[in-house]
């Protein structure tokens, strides 16, 4: 399996052009604080917003592949696209191949520069990140699960049958391979199911045991699976992969019975905020306001306009935290170092009593926004407070890690 | 100085007849979008290959690295029945030159048009150069001596059709800086 | 043998048995501790909570070494079960009316997934008109779903039959769940002697446990449990089908080992049960009575002094409700001329009692072959802990022996109503 490497990502929402992070490139790695001979490049205007032109370390470089002199090599350990000056003939073929802007003339020395992600600083990581004053900039390592978990045998069956642009895959291949094959997994009526999880027809979604409960007794069964197993002495994990619907509407019971009783399971919940799989029918767990199939907006009778749904969210995790679970979480797949973090601790909790992780998952086709758009809008979710993540352990009660809000200002469209 | 070259064709002369009528040639091996020759099974890349032009129907010789490289990904993937294959968009001229001091970039097509707009800009302070030559908004050509900009993007630009009328003041200042902004909100 | 009087002499006689005296549903968790389940799962209900609560005494006083779930209601219950019997447990539970409606999702399930999961339903009356009483309209709302349904007529019988539906439901041919019912307050709280076998003698009876064999959560064997099937045509569908009838099979294959587990139950323990349908004093009868459950014990003393006064009447009892022990019930029926059925239930659609319903069916294979029809009739009586006396029997018998001669009432005759 290919490695992920670490990146650096930015937000242009959260740019004002104030070019800090040119200046700390440009100190680092010219000794001036010249922009211009910066690696990374932000570009644009307040009135047209920020940009940003900077080496992607591309997995298939084409400046690599022009390069006559083979002075641009990629390095497959960190990720980087190296550029050796004593190969270097000056022909600047790469700024050709590279059509990001990636490579460019460096003017004050006359060779080609570009950004090696500071791998050989004392830090080991980008000087840029840390200048932004704005949080627009940051570093990802979340290859780090990549690559640690990659490896791992991937427990559901290649292809799915989900909906263009949806995270829940992402968690249910990580989750599984994290959770590992002693696994017996509780996929309830929904879009995990439909994706193939059990399988049609006779066939199989994953190659560890699995099933489709009831929508309403996802919990208890998976209590009586546990407890068998633990009556006969074999560790397994019991595992929920389940929608936010069956949790926190019909299938609420079992849930808060199984929780009350601190059954030793691993309860998910995917919040996408919906019955998403029937059509995008509204459950206890959509917002205030939000449209569904069952809470329509239109304009309504008697003056009174239909408006999306009229009650906020169910906030199933906190009532969870008031079973005082071993462990309750909430994550986004916008995180996913926090997300594993998580994970692993959840794993830990349901070998002690009830884990509850609760995953906030946009849902491209319900939310209806572009199927590119998920991760962005999951980070946004978080960014704007909109879903907040914590975790709760009986010791700590509910704790969150500081994250800095998105900036919200106008700009003309 | 000397440019363009000349593949040998010559081994490939007297195979006409017959089905098995051999690999068509002109002055290069004639190849399809996708580097396929007229013989089933041999494709043909690079220098020696005659490929679609981007401004031109016509097949080409386009004899630089960054067609070669990009020709020879096309035949590899076509020969795998790569499912990404995308088709050959055409060759065009594409260089950057270093001598007596000067970088030089050249991107696109030298050729003027009917209705088409040359715009050149000189410092003799600095001796930065600078010409692009413009049809409706679109960019053909673009050179420029000791004016850096990324032939990459421009490249892109051009393959892209991109209409800059709305930015082409701003492009001709600084075709570097506009050129990464669209990039950044085109094809980043 | 398809019928068994309980005048024919019983088998020879094993080791002396422990004689006690308890409620019915003290004798069903008896039965159930005889039968060792790994998990059992509870939720109180009347008049089943003395069940339960048996069953947990058992459980902390160390006579029974099973995990119990105090679950948060009867469809957790049965959930519980479900899990645990894909993981490999023998499993138990007991519930009644509004509880059994509620666990009505995964009941259904259960015999879908061929658990074989036994599961008393201590009978009770309602919902609506609320009542916490007596009467079989819970289990008779449920017979369409594929348990079998066995009704018991005497407290030891409700401890024997607990054992053997163990037995029943787990044997490879049937993999279906059982209920066992036993009618709320007559037997649930009816006390009478019992005797009690020894735990190695039905250890030895019951056999090696294999309960998930054939369908199991387990990482050793993995499988997708359940899938979805179906379609407009194709693969799907027909798998759905050759299910179905699979658990139609395993139905009809229900009725051979039940008889045959009643056999063995009375060669090991000297008691010996009618296992699908038992006839009473029936030969040289003219017509009969049909009953189900407790009901049995005032019925058969009606038709002891009916008999002493000349009436040739005799009784037909099911045990057997469902699978509908048609073939038996058929050799019974073959040899009066009159039938009046009472059931303890009400079956809306046909304005009769289920049993009687049901019995129509066979009473049309009775005349397809005999090319005549057999006059019968339906009575509902003993509804909402009603008591059906030997008074009442009176009045049944005596209006059957008029279908003799009369014509055939298409409306049911409502005992209790002016009582
Ligand atoms: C002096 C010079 C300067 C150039 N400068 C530039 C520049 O600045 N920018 C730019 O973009 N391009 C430049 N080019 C062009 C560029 O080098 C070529 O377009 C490119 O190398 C073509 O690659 P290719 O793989 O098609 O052919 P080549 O690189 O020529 O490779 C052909 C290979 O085939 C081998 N071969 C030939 N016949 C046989 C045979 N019968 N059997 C087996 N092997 C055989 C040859 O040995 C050779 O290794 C320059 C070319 C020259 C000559
Ligand atoms: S400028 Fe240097 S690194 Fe870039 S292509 Fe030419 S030789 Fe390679």
């Amino acid at each position: 399996m290919g490695r992920g490497y670490n990146t650096i990502a930015f937000d242009a929402a959260k740019c004002d052009g104030c070019g800090d992070c040119m200046t700390a490139c440009a100190t680092v790695k010219t000794g001036t604080d010249d922009k211009a001979r910066s690696r990374i490049q932000i570009v644009g205007s307040e009135s047209d917003g920020f940009e940003l032109a900077l080496c992607r370390q591309c997995g298939d470089p084409k400046c690599v592949t022009v390069c006559p002199a083979a002075a641009l090599t990629k390095n497959y350990d960190t990720g980087v696209i190296e550029w050796n000056a004593a190969k270097c003939v000056d022909c600047l073929l790469c700024t050709i191949g590279c059509t990001y802007a990636g490579i460019a003339l460096d003017a004050g020395v006359g060779h080609v520069a570009k950004c090696d992600m500071c791998y050989a600083s004392p830090a080991g990581a980008p000087a840029c990140v840390p200048a932004c004053p704005h949080d627009a900039l940051t570093y990802i390592t979340t290859s780090r699960i990549y690559n640690e978990v990659g490896d791992w045998e991937d427990l559901f069956a290649p292809g799915l049958a989900g909906c263009q642009g949806c995270n829940t895959e992402l968690l249910m291949r990580h989750t599984l391979r994290r959770v590992g094959p002693d696994t017996v997994l509780a996929t309830p009526p929904g879009c995990v199911p439909g994706m193939g999880s059990v399988g049609f027809n006779g066939t199989t979604g994953t190659k560890i045991p699995v099933f489709h409960p009831l929508l309403t007794n996802t919990a208890a069964m998976l209590a009586g699976i546990k407890r068998q197993y633990k009556r006969v002495g074999r560790e397994i994990t019991a595992l929920a992969i389940a929608g936010d619907g069956g949790a926190s509407d019909v299938g609420f019971q079992s849930l808060s019975g199984a929780a009350e009783r601190n059954e030793q399971i691993l309860f998910m919940v995917v919040d996408n905020e919906g019955y998403m799989n029937t059509g995008m029918q509204r459950s206890s767990c959509t917002p205030y306001g939000a449209w569904t199939s069952t809470t329509p907006v239109g304009k309504g009778s008697g003056g009174m306009p239909a408006q999306g749904k009229t009650q906020d969210a169910k906030n199933l995790p906190l009532i969870m935290v008031n079973h005082r679970c071993e462990y309750v979480a909430t994550a986004s797949t916008a995180y996913m170092e926090d997300l594993y973090d998580k994970l692993d601790k959840a794993i830990q909790a349901s070998k002690r009593g009830f884990a509850y992780l609760h995953v906030y998952s946009p849902c491209t086709t319900g939310w209806r926004f572009p199927t590119d758009q998920n991760m962005e809008v999951a980070r946004k979710a978080v960014e704007t407070n909109f879903v907040m993540l914590w975790e709760y352990t009986r010791a700590t009660a509910c704790t969150s890690r500081g994250r800095s809000m998105i900036r919200c200002r106008s700009r003309s469209i | 100085m000397a440019t363009g070259i000349k593949p040998n064709m010559a081994y490939l002369e007297g195979q006409v007849s017959g089905p098995d009528k051999g690999v068509e040639h002109d002055r290069g091996i004639l190849v399809s979008d996708t580097m396929q020759t007229s013989v089933a099974n041999v494709w043909a890349a690079g220098d020696c290959a005659q490929a679609k032009g981007f401004f031109t129907e016509a097949r080409v010789i386009n004899s630089i690295l960054p067609d070669a490289t990009e020709q020879g990904r096309i035949a590899g993937m076509a020969m795998a029945g790569d499912p990404g294959l995308k088709k050959y968009p055409g060759g065009m001229s594409l260089n950057t030159y270093h001598f007596f001091g000067r970088h030089a970039i050249s991107v696109g097509s030298s050729a003027v048009p009917e209705g088409a707009e040359v715009v050149t800009r000189f410092d003799e302070a600095s001796g930065r150069y600078l010409k692009a030559i413009f049809l409706g908004g679109r960019l053909l050509g673009i050179y420029g001596v000791n004016e850096f900009f990324d032939a990459g993007v421009m490249c892109q630009l051009i393959l892209r059709r991109v209409d800059l009328s709305a930015v082409r003041e701003r492009f001709l200042a600084n075709p570097m800086a506009v050129g990464r902004e669209l990039m950044s909100k085109l094809w980043r | 043998m398809t019928t068994a009087t309980l005048d024919a002499p019983s088998q020879a006689r094993p080791a002396k048995q422990k004689v006690i005296l308890c409620e019915g549903n003290e004798a069903a968790a008896l039965g159930v501790a005889l039968a060792r389940p790994d998990m059992v799962a509870v939720y109180p209900i009347t008049p089943q909570s003395s069940l339960v609560e048996h069953v947990a005494k058992l459980i902390a006083d160390g006579r029974m070494d099973a995990d119990i779930v105090d679950a948060e209601g009867e469809h957790s219950v049965l959930s519980v079960l479900q899990g645990g019997a894909l993981a490999g447990a023998r499993t138990y539970t007991a519930t009644c009316g509004p509880g059994l409606a509620f666990m009505f999702e995964p009941y259904f399930r259960t015999s879908g997934m061929r658990l074989p999961i036994v599961m008393t339903i201590v009978t009770r009356d309602g919902i609506t008109p609320q009542s916490v009483w007596g009467g079989h309209q819970d289990a008779m709302t449920v017979r369409e779903v594929g348990w079998v349904q066995v009704y018991c007529e005497t407290v030891q019988e409700v401890l024997d039959t607990t054992v053997m539906a163990f037995k029943i439901a787990e044997h490879h041919d049937v993999m279906l769940p059982v209920n066992v019912c036993l009618d709320g307050n007559y037997l649930s709280y009816g006390t009478s002697r019992v005797e009690l076998p020894e735990q190695a003698e039905v250890d030895a009876f019951m056999g090696v446990k294999d309960v998930n064999w054939h369908v199991a959560l387990d990482p050793l064997r993995p499988m997708a449990v359940d899938p979805l099937t179906g379609g407009s045509g194709g693969k799907g569908p027909s798998s759905f089908v050759r299910y179905r009838k699979g658990q139609c099979r395993g139905m009809q294959n229900s009725l051979r080992v039940i008889e045959e587990v009643h056999q063995e139950w009375a060669q090991r323990f000297g008691r010996n049960f009618a296992p699908l349908v038992e006839e009473y004093r029936l030969d040289g009868a003219d017509y009969a009575i049909m009953t189900l459950g407790s009901m049995t014990g005032a019925a058969k003393d009606a038709i002891d002094e009916a008999r002493d006064a000349g009436k040739r009447v005799g009784l037909i009892k099911l045990k057997t409700f469902s699978p509908f022990p048609v073939e038996a019930l058929l050799k019974s029926l073959r040899k009066v001329r009159a039938l009046g059925v009472v059931d303890r239930s009400v079956g809306f659609r046909w304005n009769c009692g289920p049993m009687y319903q049901e019995t129509m069916g066979a009473l049309y294979r009775l005349a397809r072959e005999s090319g005549s029809i057999l006059p019968s009739m339906s009575f509902i009586g003993g509804l909402a802990g009603a008591d059906i006396t030997v008074g009442h029997f009176h009045r049944v018998i005596e209006a059957t022996e008029k279908l003799l001669t009369g014509s055939a009432p298409t409306e049911p005759v409502w005992l209790n109503e002016k009582d």
